[in-house]
């Protein structure tokens, strides 16, 4: 059992940074960035493709990352200066990345048309890999304690970055564009930066899950955008009083967590595998109900609460009469 | 300037329409089709050499029986396939092309036995079995669905012989990747005796995942187990896991269309979902070669999803092919009913 739940925890964790970069584009830009199916992907298909190649995996993450900034600023442009919506100009990079990923991993074989890049016979070159090389964990815990190192580092500098001046002027303008304009901020090029930065966390996430799951495949991203909205939905529901932009964060890959979590123990109890995904639409409703009538289901626990406590409290009163 | 540009404009696209009106009112006489795979002859093919994924999950689940009660290692196991894959005709369709199918391929198709397997539900248990064995499945699909009831049959019959019972874990990741490796780390939380795998990415998941333990790896469905990194070789696996490959006899069905056209310079259109590795391995590792071979001519036509059906086989006629052949394909799978309507332009 605990097994699975650590298990579980080590895949949230790397899932934290797609949901905290989906969160970017979703919360502070106000961008439901459809990109993320495609930029995840690529991630993958860059670092699978390079470690082929014999590139140091490390090297490879940072290549992704950098390969998924591209992706979001195509994104970013296509929305600001060729003015399509923003749901269009998602999808419209995402169909695009389709083609480009499976190019990306035909380099690796040679042939066209590699839609499946295994890493299983360049196992010992992922990250992963490397660090066990050097502190003796199991394959598990290197994944939950290098996780937790990324996530923590990558919440740290966020944090850093959304302090600065550019880095304000990003939230700005997801709170209120018209105001931010007036303000002479140019809200096309923090719109581009930050839809770039959100799919350089994503495709970070598509290369650590291609080097854990031991292979990358151009479907991959599918049902990417639904893992992360529930995880950013979770982490608000139980982080709803955290103020500060730092708690939230954490509450994102917390919500992570437990949202891979849950699904790994609904698979660990057998239920019904066909019934995974309306699991997992239900998972994301009872949280988003949760949200929404957090004042209502708090208070009827206080009132059950102190029905308990009531009773000693009368008896005080008798005595004390 | 605007107003040229605009005329231009306009001028391009009453082009584009006179061309699309001429290509759909050519006549379009319906093409003769072979798949690779007996699922899809029934849609629309007229005749094919049929991969049966019964029998391959029966094929896995005596391997499986062989690493559970007879203790041989699967590292030792070399990766099976379909042996000798029987010719099926589907006059229904022949006739409704209008496509006479010779008497020497008629001839051929004889009746291959039947290779149902009566599964022995006593063996089957939920508890405290003998052997549990986790069962990973990358999505529902009649195919794989078949080489899953197969193994199990098998597999209950084979451990019923033994005295022994088995316990089956079985798990779909309804066709998303991160399920795959949150249902193989469940299995390995479990340590299950053994683990199958039904669908290439699955089985890669499932290896990642027991490569530190000592549980053996049984996958199926997999068309080029080696370039997939699951096994070193077909003949000596080298790790922990071993297999059944999929593959269908390509060289076989491409032969299969010159012997239906009744001469040797045929022209053979590939339709395929360019996406799929294994339709591209069957398509440009096996067909291509193997036409330049035998001195077949050849046109492509990779698509992209099932939207692109239509434009493809338009092209594909446009083109002057004898034939269109149809490599295993799972875009294309579900979508062999479109490709019979719209070949016989009902």
């Amino acid at each position: 059992m605990i097994d699975i739940i650590l298990s579980g925890c080590g895949q949230g964790i790397i899932w934290a940074l797609l949901a905290i970069g989906f969160y970017i584009a979703f919360r502070i830009l106000d961008f439901a960035d459809m990109t993320c199916e495609g930029s995840m992907t690529l991630g993958g298909a860059v670092t699978a493709m390079l470690i082929w190649q014999g590139v140091n995996s490390f090297l490879a993450v940072v290549i992704a990352f950098i390969a998924g900034l591209l992706a979001g600023a195509v994104t970013g442009v296509l929305h600001t200066k060729l003015k399509i919506p923003p749901i269009l100009s998602g999808i419209l990079t995402m169909t695009a990345l389709y083609s480009v990923n499976i190019h990306i991993m035909s380099i690796a074989t040679g042939t066209s048309g590699t839609a499946n890049l295994s890493l299983l016979k360049y196992i010992d070159d992922t990250v992963f890999a490397i660090i066990r090389s050097i502190i003796p964990l199991s394959k598990r815990d290197v994944t939950l304690v290098f996780g937790v190192i990324i996530v923590l580092g990558t919440i740290g500098l966020l944090y850093w970055f959304f302090g600065t001046e550019i880095g304000c002027a990003i939230r700005a303008t997801g709170n209120n564009e018209k105001m931010c304009r007036a303000q002479g901020i140019n809200t096309d090029n923090t719109k581009i930066i930050g839809l770039a930065l959100a799919n350089g966390l994503i495709a970070v996430a598509g290369s650590l899950l291609t080097q854990h799951q031991g292979y990358a495949d151009v479907k991959m991203g599918v049902g990417s955008i639904v893992i992360g909205l529930a995880s950013i939905i979770i982490g608000e529901a139980l982080f709803a009083r955290a103020k500060g932009f730092f708690f939230k964060l954490i509450g994102i890959a917390v919500g992570s967590v437990i949202y891979r979590v849950i699904v790994a123990l609904v698979i660990y109890s057998g239920m019904p595998s066909d019934d995974l995904k309306l699991m997992s639409a239900v998972i994301v409703i009872a949280a988003l109900a949760f949200t929404n009538y957090k004042n209502e289901i708090v208070g009827a626990f206080k009132k059950l609460f102190s029905r308990f406590k009531k009773k000693p409290e009368e008896k005080e009163e008798k005595s004390n009469e | 300037m605007k107003k040229l540009t605009s005329i231009l404009l306009v001028a391009l696209m009453l082009v584009g329409i006179v061309m699309s009106a001429a290509s759909c009112s050519a006549p379009s006489k319906p093409l003769p089709v072979v798949c690779g795979e007996s699922g899809m002859n029934t849609d629309c093919g007229i005749a094919t050499y049929g991969i049966d994924y019964y029998a391959l999950g029966v094929a896995a689940g005596n391997m499986a029986a062989d690493i559970l009660i007879d203790g041989k290692a699967a590292s030792t196991i070399p990766v099976g396939g379909e042996a000798d894959p029987a010719l099926i005709v589907n006059q229904a369709v022949a006739d409704e092309i209008g496509f006479t199918i010779p008497q020497s391929v008629l001839d051929k198709a004889g009746s291959k036995s039947d290779t149902r397997v009566t599964r022995n539900t006593a063996a089957i248990v939920s508890s405290g079995a003998d052997y549990t064995v986790g069962i990973l499945q990358l999505t529902q699909h009649d195919a794989l669905d078949q080489s899953n009831e197969g193994f199990k049959d098998q597999l209950s019959v084979r451990v019923a012989a033994a005295n022994k019972t088995i316990s089956f874990d079985d798990q779909n990741a309804s066709g998303d990747e991160s399920n795959n490796v949150t249902i193989a780390e469940s299995f390995v939380a479990k340590n299950v005796d053994l683990i199958y795998t039904i669908a290439t990415s699955s089985s890669q998941a499932a290896v990642t995942a027991a490569s530190e333990t000592d549980i053996p790896v049984i996958f199926n469905a997999v068309t080029d187990p080696v370039g997939a990194g699951l096994v070193e070789s077909l003949t000596a696996p080298g790790k922990n896991v071993t297999g059944i490959s999929d593959i269908n006899p390509v060289e076989k069905q491409l032969d299969l269309i010159a012997e239906l056209l009744g001469k040797d310079d045929v022209k053979i259109g590939f339709l395929y979902t360019a996406a799929e590795t294994n339709s591209v391995y069957q398509v440009r590792t096996l067909g291509i070669p193997h036409c330049n071979s035998k001195g077949y001519t050849y046109v492509e036509k990779g698509i992209s999803d099932i939207n692109d059906l239509e434009a493809a086989i338009t092209a594909l006629k446009n083109a002057g092919v004898d034939a269109i052949y149809i490599p295993t394909d799972n875009v294309l799978a579900n979508g062999c009913a479109t490709v019979h309507t719209i070949n016989t332009g009902k």
